[in-house]
């Protein structure tokens, strides 16, 4: 019994598993050691089985294939119980007379080894070495199945870092493509407020590149330093409400400031500590002038509705009145003409006269500012109009105090009552005058078209829409304090002394500048000076009309019938006589169904019929429609106090002319008179 | 023309050993391969030996830039460094014979003598081998065995690299058989499975006609 060992055999079998790890293709391996098995002097031949793959080398060949995988499937399915595997081995051993050792881990077989031995004693002398390869090989399959799964683990980790990463990256798209597609500028801030990123409208809004700003603090974008602690204590002391918005001044790169409306709200991280803010800030400085502008409208809306109130009160009064002057002043006038010229009767009856006459004007002042007043409207342009005013005023200022003028111009037309405009320029002149208590100082009077921004601003000042001229009359006198500003158009409203000034001078001017479908406006500051802008539309298209100054004539007479119809008995009594002494004949009515029956039963014998248009039963304008329905050969005279309920029916009734209370001799008889003679050639509606 | 043999280093191993070495070199890291070569050839410099370096993986331009940044001085001497390609150098006819590769050896190995060298080391890729119709398996094994005659006469130190994720497993324990030293993860061990190139090509021969007598 030989107990050396064959070093050279043991030194070959070394190198085989030392040579194991090289070869990584499975059957290259099975060859690998199958080959070198095979060449060990005491076994004849050798096979190996290793997952699924099978070689064999020397005679007598090894069992075939099938035999080994029914092998391999039976030590697979004895599980992990040794001694049924054992049991499976060696009757397969003896079954094909072989040694069979096995490839297996404590979890797993693998294969195993097929040898026939040609020396027993040699092979069991080895038999631990050879157990010891297929130990290694089984170590290392198992070590590949690891590999395999940590392969496909570390593949399928990698798949979902990909798939992760693919939806990182398009999820930091989508926020990018959000980010900047915010119309608000959006900032970034760490807590202490250093800025970390921002988008495009911030960009754009602040006039900063994303480099200039990043790493800035957020006291560089304030328009008061200040901003930056008072903030910072708020933001520190979260006494923000991230749902509210806040106005900021901010300041752009470029140093223009800016109000912002901003609103902050904290970001937080993964554990929901709060690590900076977010800021939303939009430019509202348009806004903010959009609603100032909308503010000064609202009041200039409101003094508008005001002074219309005023007006409305102010023409109810004026029309009592006037049919009180009315009387006074017509009874005065019949009075006069039985008296004896130059009697102290007379004299007394002129003084009433005059004072009824200046009552008259005074009401016609208050009826201005109500827009009741009768207005003689025509196209007429305003250029030589105002020229005219400042000629006359020219002479009444002081000379301390300088004139500037630019009317000459463009010519701007416009449908307007000369008189009126002449008055219009002589109250702002006035007021300007007495504005500079030195009576030094300077007043500027221009003209120029005007075109206001937009309809809705006309609408809401019930303008009609167009161009415009607009008279701006400046002085540099004391100025109006603001809260004085809203009253200074209300009627007696004053700032002068007592006696100094009637307070009537700006409402009329409103009163007329409204009448004619403008606006008035004021500028001022204290101490400085005022500026009131006169707006009125450009006539379009219409004729102009020369103003002809009234001549003084005899007053015209006539024998017509006329049916005269008032329900107030003292002025359709004063009518009738001045009627007649004129030499018409009158019929004299107070109660206008009683007149149209009159009238329906003779219709031919009256040549005209002036009637009042406030009457109970029957308003004028229907008893003129009826008297026309009846005889449309009869001329038909409204008179009224109210101009606008003339303009009101004109359309309605066919009217051959028209009286305002109170009337006096001389309109009353040319008004007549041209009415009849115009009948005289068949009716012609209109005055 | 025999010299008396000189104990040279291989330059990754401590121990001297005497020329004309024939060394098999499995691998299956490439970097670990590159780096053990850098050091064979660098030492070949510095012992004033003529290099033979059969590139197969890379082109030979490749090869020099990475030995170079390996330490190995390239362009120490003019002529000292031949790299080839490998299947240029062994099959100048498209196809391998051991015949000619064995006097291509040897005259190699004489030039450089006749050039001034001390030596000669040698270092080759033989994956060209793998390529259907360049080489036989017969007379690659041939050329291999009958290597280690020529070298006792051309002391060319020689190291085959034979990729072991490429060749077949068979034939790197045949290869193994006719190599008389090998490189084991960068440390070079006496080959126990060498067998002398009468006895493996005799016993190579009748394995081949046991196997083909079974297979008919």
């Amino acid at each position: 019994m030989n107990n050396v060992p064959d070093f050279q055999t043991l030194h070959k079998v070394i190198l085989i598993q030392s040579t194991i790890h090289l070869l990584q293709d499975k059957k290259s391996l099975i060859r690998f050691v199958c080959r070198g098995f095979s060449e060990l002097p005491w076994l004849s031949s050798v096979g190996l089985f290793l997952q699924g793959e099978y070689v064999s080398e020397g005679s007598p060949a090894s069992p075939g294939r099938d035999d080994s995988q029914n092998l391999f499937d039976a030590l697979a399915n004895s599980s992990h119980l040794k001694k049924e595997q054992d049991a499976e081995l060696t009757a397969f051993e003896e079954r094909h007379g072989l040694k069979c050792i096995k490839a297996a881990t404590s979890f797993e077989v693998y294969g195993f080894l097929l040898v026939r031995p040609s020396d027993e004693k040699r092979f069991q002398e080895f038999r631990p070495y050879l157990e010891n390869t297929m130990n290694l090989i089984a170590l290392r399959a198992e070590n590949e199945e690891q590999n395999k799964i940590i392969r496909r683990h570390q593949e399928d980790l990698e798949s979902l870092i990909a798939e992760r990463t693919r939806a990182l990256k398009e999820s930091e798209q989508k926020y990018r493509t959000l980010f900047h597609s915010i119309r608000d500028a959006l900032l970034v801030a760490d807590l202490q407020r250093t800025i970390i990123s921002c988008n495009q409208a911030f960009t754009d809004l602040f006039g900063y590149s994303l480099e200039e700003i990043q790493g800035c603090r957020t006291e560089i974008l304030y328009a008061d330093s200040s901003q930056f602690p008072r903030l910072g204590k708020r933001l520190q002391d979260k006494a923000y409400d991230p749902n509210l918005f806040i106005t900021i001044d901010y300041k752009k790169k470029s140093g223009e400031a800016f109000p912002g409306e901003t609103n902050i709200f904290g970001f937080v991280d993964a554990e929901g500590c709060e690590i900076g803010y977010i800021g939303l800030i939009r430019d509202i400085s348009v806004q903010l002038k959009a609603e100032q502008e909308r503010v000064r409208y609202e009041q200039l809306l409101r003094q508008a509705q005001k002074m219309e109130a005023i007006g409305t009160l102010a023409g109810g009064i004026a029309h009592d009145f006037n049919n009180i002057l009315a009387s006074v002043i017509g009874y005065t006038e019949l009075a006069m003409c039985d008296a004896q010229k130059k009697s102290l009767l007379y004299e007394n009856l002129n003084e009433v006269l005059t004072a009824g006459n200046r009552a008259r004007d005074l009401i016609r002042q208050i009826l201005a500012i109500s827009r009741h007043e009768d207005q003689s409207k025509q196209v007429v342009p305003i250029n030589p109009l105002i020229k005219e005013a400042l000629k006359m005023l020219r002479s009444t200022v002081p000379t301390s105090i300088e004139f500037k003028e630019d009317i000459d111009g463009k010519t701007f037309n416009v449908q307007a009552d000369p008189t009126q405009i002449h008055q219009v320029m002589v109250n702002l002149v006035t007021n300007a005058m007495q504005a500079m208590d030195s009576h030094e100082g300077t007043i500027e009077v221009c003209l120029d078209a005007y075109c206001f921004e937009d309809w809705i601003k006309q609408k809401a000042l019930h303008l009609t829409p167009g161009e415009y001229v607009r008279l701006s009359v400046s002085d540099t006198g004391s100025g109006i304090a603001e809260d004085q500003i809203d009253k200074i158009f209300e009627p007696y409203y004053t700032t002068k002394e007592k006696g100094a000034g009637t307070g009537l001078g700006l409402a009329v001017v409103h009163g007329i500048v409204k009448s004619h479908g403008g606006l008035i406006t004021v500028y001022s500051e204290e101490g400085k000076g005022s500026t009131f802008h006169v707006y009125l539309p450009l006539a379009q298209n219409q004729t102009l009309k020369q103003t002809a100054a009234e001549s003084e004539e005899p007053l015209p007479t006539g024998t017509e019938h006329i049916l005269l119809i008032d329900d107030e008995l003292p002025i359709v009594k004063m009518q009738q006589q001045s009627l007649e002494r004129l030499g018409y004949v009158v019929t004299a009515k107070t109660r206008s169904r009683e007149a149209l029956e009159t009238f329906r039963s003779s219709p031919d014998k009256f040549n005209l019929v002036i009637t009042d248009m406030t009457m109970p039963e029957m308003t004028g304008d229907k008893l003129a429609a009826a008297v026309k329905a009846i005889n449309s050969e009869v001329a038909v005279i409204l008179c009224t106090g109210f101009s606008e309920q003339i303009e009101a029916h004109k359309e309605n009734i066919v009217l051959d002319g028209y009286l305002m209370k109170p009337v006096d001799k001389t309109r009353m008889a040319t008004t007549v008179r041209k009415v009849l003679d115009s009948y005289s050639q068949g009716p012609v509606p209109g005055s | 023309m025999i010299q008396k043999q000189r104990k040279i280093s291989m330059g990754f191993s401590d121990e001297k050993l005497l020329e004309g070495q024939h060394i098999i070199y499995l691998y299956n890291d490439d970097r670990e391969r590159k780096k053990t070569m850098a050091s064979f050839l660098q030492q070949g410099l510095l012992e004033n030996e003529k290099l033979l370096y059969l590139v197969d993986d890379i082109s030979p331009e490749e090869m020099q830039k990475e030995l170079s940044l390996l330490g190995v001085d390239v362009q120490r001497v003019n002529n000292c460094f031949d790299i080839t390609a490998g299947h240029y150098a062994c099959c100048p006819d498209h196809y391998f014979t051991a015949e000619f590769m064995l006097k291509t050896v040897g005259e190699f190995y004489e030039q450089a003598i006749q050039n001034g060298f001390t030596g000669a080391r040698g270092a080759g890729e033989m994956s060209w081998a793998l390529v259907e119709g360049r080489a036989t398996v017969e007379e690659l094994l041939n050329y291999e065995a009958q290597l280690n005659h020529i070298l006792q006469r051309h002391p060319l130190t020689t190291v085959c690299q034979y990729d072991a994720r490429r060749f077949d497993g068979a034939l790197i324990m045949d290869l193994l058989s006719v190599h008389p030293m090998m490189i084991v993860r960068g440390q070079l061990v006496k080959n126990p499975s060498y067998v002398k190139p009468e006895i493996f090509l005799q016993e190579y021969r009748e394995r081949q006609q046991r196997s083909s007598r079974l297979d008919h």
